[in-house]
């Protein structure tokens, strides 16, 4: 099973929560599932959805929604499980995450992706690798160990 | 560093550990020839590849060690403790030389290391005549032409495949040729065609006459690195230098080759010395690797056995449960298609699965005897440092255990025999004033029993003061002074976190960070810790165990939707119970057969909508010596559960201890009682 990190790649996947764009480099996107059984996990915390029954092996789910901060809603037919493999001390971890819809796998080369702060918006620059932009859009880079190595984050400061 | 180095310091850590055992198990016997001659041997080897992978420092170093083990080796000298000791030290110092290009502080380090043995040497060779050293340097020395020459004959035979070893069959007929005066004949017969001939193959022998002061050990040893990899003769011919005589080695050659014994031609310049050896004489040596099993009496575990990589066993192990895992699937589609021959291969399905998750989980245990040798190791070294004579006695090593259980057994036992040992055994003196026996025992004792390893260590030393634990716990705050303790609950106060009693904080036990981590360790591998002592008799820690860290024996319920698996092991009763007869408010109880039981009803607190069933059922599981209830839906069957781990990030953070795939894909928690009572009463 692919549990490698690829480094070295240009190439993003985009997907959306609410109404921002994100990006993951696509040397950390394992899988993408739609929407499958998942086992809660009582008394977890709230972005916690619970467990998932990946091919044999068990791997837990977060809701992107809650994760950073976004109000909750419904699941539609393009909410997608997205499988990111990631490093934490060391180790490498694998994990699921709720997000509303896929778009596409974009290539932007290093020098296309600035430093979050630049931008006017409130976000969290911790948790963010760089911002760029795509069809007149920005598209927020996360930075995944950062973002699962907090117990829960929220992405906006403060909505204006 | 590549992978030909990787596997060389995988190699040095094997030669470590049977060297380790070697010299522990001399240590009862230094008599004992055999273990000093497979040391000699395992030094030489590691000398051997430590030069052919470049790992100069170890082959160095190794070079002395193997030069000191050659005096016990040719009986000059008799081995004594201190050496045994000296030798187990270096052994440790050994693995941190395996680096190619070293720096300087291993540099220092192997420097250090050989002049210590040179003056082991020297301390043996000191006190005996000069013709020790010789030894020790190699026979090059020129041979006198003296008559007391005796004349030998040696075929040797090597095997095929002897090159691909790496020994050189050339160098021992040099090394020969350096003992005396040589006729040596060459023998071409086996040689193949060159169309036939494999290069890496060896097809030549050896018929050797030599004419030698040297004794027929000394012949011997020429060959000692190749017994099992050729055939090696040794006869006498002559008690005096017959070389030049043709007649007479034909002769020899005419009687070996008819079969006849031959007899050693006497003069009456053969002494009595000489009359001495003639026991030894017709001794012919004929050793293959198929004949005669290999005389390494300490490492026989490894002869019929492989090495494979521990994260293949564990890749193994996760596919023989995914295997389960579809399997019960299938079985579930089969029993609803109901078609005659799906249902026959199936169940012939479910049986080879079965059988091949066993034989599975039998390949990932391993016997505690593998970790014995660091007991042993650690009682002799302590004994030494704190001067207390310490017997180390075993039972049941061959138990076995899930090899990631015992990986991460090894420092809680450590912990706990360093406690015996530091804390409990007494020294001599006040052994012989309490009348005991003035050599402490440790006993080690290992039993399975059904699911469970039962490991029990006792010291027979001064037990526990529980006195002055008490007095100790009333300070550090850990119970209060008015509280009342059974003597039972007092012992198990060491295993708070903080606690330690001894007055003087030793470099053994260390600082009292000791036994609620050990305690710790245990649980985390869902096994259970408990001390018992009594004073000045004895302080017994028992620790249970799960066979194995990914299978449980559990029982599946059901709680609204979900499903959760509780291990059998704590499992004491299963009660039906109405919802309305559950009490609520300031006390969570139930009342089972006269008693108030406390409880958790699951539903209420997983699910919460208050429209729990009418019908539930009571599970009754022990909890520190107490009951406890955990109030399910549904019964489902007894379960054997795959325990997979819920991964890093959810970790500790909860009541489960992980999940388990059922038949139809979904996933049942499993329960860690301990932590679900403690979290929610």
């Amino acid at each position: 099973m692919a549990t490698e990190i690829i480094h070295g790649l240009d190439s993003y996947f985009t997907f959306r929560i609410g109404n921002e764009l994100f990006a993951v480099n696509i040397g950390h996107v394992t899988k993408i599932l739609e929407l499958t059984d998942i086992t809660s996990v009582p008394n977890s915390p709230r972005y916690f959805k619970g467990i998932i029954n990946l091919f044999g092996d068990v791997l837990p789910v977060f809701d992107g929604r809650l994760k950073f901060g976004f109000p909750e809603i419904k699941y539609t037919r393009n909410t997608c499980i997205l499988i990111f493999v990631f490093e934490l001390d060391d180790q490498l971890v694998r994990s699921g995450i709720v997000v509303d819809s896929v778009e596409k796998v974009v290539i932007f080369e290093p020098d296309q992706i600035k430093p979050a702060p630049l931008i006017g918006k409130g976000f969290n620059a911790e948790f963010i690798h760089g911002i760029a932009t795509f069809n007149d859009e920005f598209v927020i880079i996360l930075n995944l160990e950062k973002i699962f190595s907090e117990e829960e984050i929220s992405l906006i400061n403060a909505v204006e | 560093m590549n992978s030909f180095a990787e596997k060389f310091k995988e190699e040095v850590k094997e030669y470590c550990e049977r060297l380790e055992s070697g010299l522990l198990q001399l240590e009862h016997e230094p008599e004992n020839q055999q273990i000093i001659d497979e040391i000699f041997r395992i030094m030489h080897s590691m000398k051997g590849s430590g030069g052919m992978f470049g790992f100069e420092l170890i082959s160095e170093v190794t070079h002395d060690l193997e030069s000191l083990y050659d005096i016990f080796r040719s009986k000059k000298q008799k081995i004594d403790p201190e050496v045994i000791s000296f030798t187990l030290d270096s052994i440790d110092e050994l693995l941190k030389l395996a680096t190619i290009s070293p720096t300087d502080e291993e540099e220092k380090l192997a420097a250090k290391m050989k002049s210590d043995t040179k003056q082991q040497i020297a301390r043996f060779t000191d006190e005996t005549d000069s013709s020790i050293r010789e030894n020790i340097m190699g026979n090059d020395n020129s041979v006198s032409l003296g008559l007391n020459q005796q004349t030998w004959y040696i075929s040797f035979v090597p095997n095929k495949e002897i090159l691909k070893n790496g020994t050189n069959p050339l160098y021992l007929i040099d090394e020969l040729n350096a003992l005396g005066e040589c006729n040596i004949q060459v023998d071409f017969e086996k040689l193949p065609a060159l169309s036939e001939m494999n290069p890496e193959h060896c097809y030549v022998s050896w018929s050797i006459f030599i004419a030698t002061s040297e004794n027929i050990d000394t012949l011997r040893d020429v060959f000692i690195f190749v017994n099992d990899q050729a055939e090696i003769q040794l006869e006498k011919v002559s008690s005096i230098n017959v070389l030049h005589d043709e007649a007479i080695l034909a002769k020899f050659l005419n009687t070996k080759f008819n079969g006849e014994d031959w007899m050693p031609l006497e003069t009456e310049l053969a002494n009595q010395e000489i009359k001495q050896d003639e026991k030894e004489e017709t001794d012919v040596i004929l050793k293959s690797t198929d004949e005669i099993p290999k005389n390494s009496i300490f490492a026989q575990t490894t002869v019929d056995s492989i090495r494979v990589d521990s994260q293949k066993i564990d890749q193994y192990m996760n596919l023989v449960s995914e295997l389960i895992t579809s399997q019960s699937r299938l079985e579930l589609i089969a029993s609803k298609l109901n078609h005659p021959d799906l249902e026959a291969i199936t169940e012939n399905f479910e049986k080879l699965s079965r059988q091949l998750r066993d034989n599975a989980f039998d390949m990932s245990l391993i016997p505690l005897a593998s970790i014995a040798v660091r007991f042993k190791r650690l009682i002799h070294d302590l004994s030494k440092s704190l001067e207390k004579e310490i017997v180390l006695v075993t039972e049941g090593m061959e138990t076995e255990l899930d090899k990631n259980i015992i990986e991460k057994l090894i420092e809680p036992l450590l912990h706990i025999i360093r406690n015996s040992i530091d804390h409990g055994i007494e020294n001599k003196e006040e052994r012989l004033e309490k009348l005991k026996p003035p050599v402490g025992t440790v006993l080690i004792k290992a039993s399975t029993a059904g699911s469970y390893v039962l490991i029990e260590i006792e010291d027979d030393g001064a037990g526990l003061d529980l006195m002055k634990i008490r007095k100790k716990a009333v300070e550090k705050g850990v119970i209060r002074d008015e509280a009342q303790l059974t003597d039972d609950e007092i012992a198990q106060l060491i295993f708070e976190p903080g606690f330690s009693t001894a007055e003087l904080v030793t470099d053994v036990s260390g600082r009292g960070v000791g036994m609620d981590v050990v305690k710790k360790r245990i649980q985390e591998m869902r096994g259970m810790i408990e001390l018992s002592t009594e004073k000045n008799h004895y302080t017994r820690i028992s620790i249970r165990l799960p066979l194995s860290l990914s299978i449980i024996d559990g029982l599946l319920t059901r709680v609204g939707e979900g499903y959760y698996v509780i291990p059998s092991s704590v499992i004491r009763k299963i009660h039906f119970i109405k919802y309305k007869s559950l009490k609520k408010g300031f006390r969570q109880v139930v009342e089972l057969e006269g008693a108030q039981l406390p409880y958790l009803n699951m539903y209420d607190e997983f699910v919460g909508d208050g429209n729990a069933p009418e019908d539930q059922l009571v599970i009754v599981v022990s909890f520190n010596n107490q009951l406890f209830g955990l109030v399910v839906d549904e019964v489902i069957h007894e379960y054997q559960a795959v325990i997979k781990p819920l991964g890093r990030l959810l970790n500790g953070k909860n009541a489960f201890s992980g999940a388990s795939i059922l038949g139809t894909g979904q996933l049942a928690l499993v329960i860690d009682t301990n932590k679900m009572i403690k979290k929610y009463s």
